[in-house]
């Protein structure tokens, strides 16, 4: 029985018994991420197609709304009708299709410490709130991206409106229930797959680069080509957060503040608010710029803070192929 | 080298093949770039000429029905069909001619010996593709019969008004579906026979069935099961690409939906459309067959030996140090 030595925060060496039986047979580790990140997938793709098509069947309003109008009006009519089968099925298959599986198959692969394992362990809150002060000041960096591929690629204001209108929040209600299902449900789900399994195993034999490979592969998991770049950016900060403080909350907590500050400001758009970081207002140079600058600065103090735990990253023992 | 003692499961199933596909990523980017980036290239063109002639079609029909395409149109429609099905030909000739070096560099590896490119191509340019094409033939004619046995029941179905006669045709169709199914994953593993065993056409397809007999099921399984992962894989790699490379097409799309729903009513427009569609609605299927050519063939390959493993089918324990011995010198 093999042993992974990983560190915690605060740089103590914490000790992981590999008993699963993909350890135990010897089989490829990188192997064993790439399988559970396809797999599981995969399972999550197919399951929460079904799932959502179920449930708008169950759900589905017998006739009482009438579907007119142009192409993009229709759309509309549709989304709003099947937004609580839709929503239902995002947040349901997020937990069943993907944490429960990627649970599994840490505690069935990998080893019975699944919370040491996945690195579900507290770390110091500075840490937690820089990583959400870096989030919020890329954000306007990140919205601007957004904004110039949509205008090179002159994309119609019906399909920019698509994802949004499914998340607006047009009362408190509403607006509750949509931080839930976009802003709570992936920061657990979706960080416990990605950083929690598929990043921690990768790192065990590619170590630093496995931020890199993550993030691109998050962004290409969601599988909307015009939000890649901006998704990839924003998942490799999650797993720099993730492999520089060897715990799960600060990529967490990250991930919720970008969910929510959507949610609100969709819902401020909704309400005819309009904040200055939304897309269609006016960007100044001198905001992207420093929230740029200022993202990489902070960046930079979280890799200073988090320099005690370089001792070992966990990658030392299993390590090739 | 790949252990011989026990059957995989499905765990070293998936990482045997993780494992050979490292190992063997370089050459088969060579010989799968070789191959099929010229063949690509062609296919797109051929892609490109036939959705320009259904554009014309469209075109010349929407402007006067059919009586009005004249014999110059009537000659271009078959020009460009003829292009589309002489360039799609060539390109799965290069596949097949890729899929071989990749299945005879991954059978080269888990047997424990690196095949050079050069190797590769040895055996690509050989009797093997000549058999692998013989095979593909014999596979297509039993395609055809069934889809006519299928065809005839139906009219039967469709003639008949006898009600008895309509079930037993309803079920003769389901039977015979049902019985290609079968075939296909019996026979599933012939090319590798091929490949591997350097059988001839009609013994690749008994051999798989060997193998396969009495593991059907696992097969069929296993097969659907990878199909789905890999499946899923590719998707996410082409999603963006095809976003990309189609951004012409779909920027016309959303112009029609958006601002001229009936699109039917504007031919113009419609020959537009279709034009923007050829060449890199080509290029993405050519770049997806790349993908999944990389990896696919050697998820077969490894499912292929763990058959062999499970029907003890390796009789002689190849030992790579004493396989090929070269002679030295006779003093």
């Amino acid at each position: 029985m093999e042993t992974l030595i990983d560190n915690d925060p605060e740089g103590n060496g914490v000790q992981i018994e590999l008993t699963g039986s993909w350890e135990n047979k010897g089989r490829s580790i990188t192997a064993a991420a790439l399988t559970g990140l396809a797999g599981i997938g995969a399972l999550f793709f197919y399951a929460q197609s079904f799932l959502s098509v179920l449930l708008i069947f169950i759900f589905r309003n017998t006739g009482h709304v009438k579907v007119t109008g142009d192409f993009a009006e229709k759309i509309n009519i549709i989304t709003n009708e099947y937004k609580t089968p839709l929503l239902i099925a995002l947040s349901l298959s997020e937990f069943i299709f993907m944490l429960v599986p990627a649970l599994w198959v840490v505690k069935k692969w990998h080893t019975r410490d699944v919370l040491k394992y996945l690195r579900i362990r507290i770390c110091s809150f500075k840490e937690i709130i820089i990583a959400v002060l870096i989030t919020v000041s890329l954000l306007p960096f990140c919205y601007y991206l957004s904004y110039l591929i949509e205008q090179v690629f002159k994309i119609p204001g019906f399909y920019k409106n698509l994802g949004p209108q499914l998340f607006t929040a047009y009362s408190g209600q509403e607006l509750i229930t949509l931080i839930f299902v976009v802003a709570v449900t992936p920061a657990i789900c979706e960080e416990i797959f990605f950083r929690g399994y598929f990043q921690r195993t990768l790192e065990r034999t590619i170590g630093v680069k496995s931020f890199i490979i993550t993030g691109i592969l998050f962004g290409l998991f969601h599988m909307q080509p015009l939000s890649l770049v901006t998704l990839s950016i924003l998942g490799m900060l999650f797993s720099f957060f993730y492999y520089r403080s060897k715990s799960i909350f600060p990529s967490c907590a990250a991930h919720f503040t970008n969910n929510f500050i959507a949610i609100i400001l969709l819902y401020c758009q909704a309400k005819s608010i309009k904040p200055a970081i939304l897309p269609e207002g006016n960007f100044s140079a001198l905001w992207i710029i420093l929230s740029f600058i200022v993202s990489i600065g902070l960046i930079f103090l979280y890799y200073k803070i988090t320099i005690r735990s370089r001792g070992n990253d966990g990658e030392a023992i299993n390590s090739g192929f | 080298m790949l252990d011989k003692s026990r059957p995989m499961t499905l765990g070293d199933i998936f990482s045997n093949s993780f494992v050979l596909i490292k190992n063997t990523i370089l050459r088969n980017v060579i010989i799968a770039g070789v191959f099929l980036i010229p063949a690509a290239i062609i296919m797109a063109y051929g892609f490109e000429a036939f959705f320009k002639i259904i554009g014309l079609a469209s075109h010349s029909v929407n402007k006067g029905g059919t009586a009005n395409i004249n014999s110059k149109e009537m000659a271009d429609i078959f020009l460009g069909l003829f292009a589309f099905i002489f360039t799609a030909v060539i390109f799965y000739l290069a596949l097949m001619g890729a899929w071989i070096g990749i299945l005879k560099t991954g059978c080269s590896e888990l047997e424990g010996r690196k095949l050079s490119v050069g190797d590769a191509f040895r055996e690509i340019f050989s009797v093997t593709y000549l058999r692998c094409l013989g095979l593909f033939l014999v596979s297509l004619m039993v395609l055809i019969a069934f889809y006519i046995l299928i065809i005839i029941a139906g009219m039967i179905y469709g003639a008949s008004g006898i009600f008895l006669i309509k079930f037993f045709a309803v079920l003769v169709i389901i039977a015979l579906v049902l019985f290609m199914i079968y075939l296909m994953f019996l026979w599933y593993f012939a090319p590798v026979n091929i490949i591997y065993e350097f059988q001839g056409v009609l013994k690749a397809f008994s051999r798989s069935a060997f193998l396969v007999k009495g593991n059907w099921w696992k097969t069929f399984g296993t097969i659907f099961l990878i199909s789905i992962v890999i499946g899923f894989a590719s998707a996410i790699i082409s999603t963006p690409i095809t976003f990309l490379f189609e951004w012409d097409f779909i920027s016309q799309f959303f112009k029609v939906i958006t601002e001229q729903p009936d699109m039917a009513s504007n031919p113009e427009l419609m020959l537009k459309i279709m034009k923007s569609f050829g060449f890199t609605y080509g290029l993405i299927i050519a770049i997806s067959s790349i993908i999944q050519s990389l990896v696919y063939p050697l998820f077969y390959v490894v499912l292929y030996f763990n058959l062999k493993i499970t029907k003890n089918d390796f009789p002689v324990e190849i030992n790579p140090d004493n396989e090929i011995v070269p002679e030295g010198p006779v003093i």
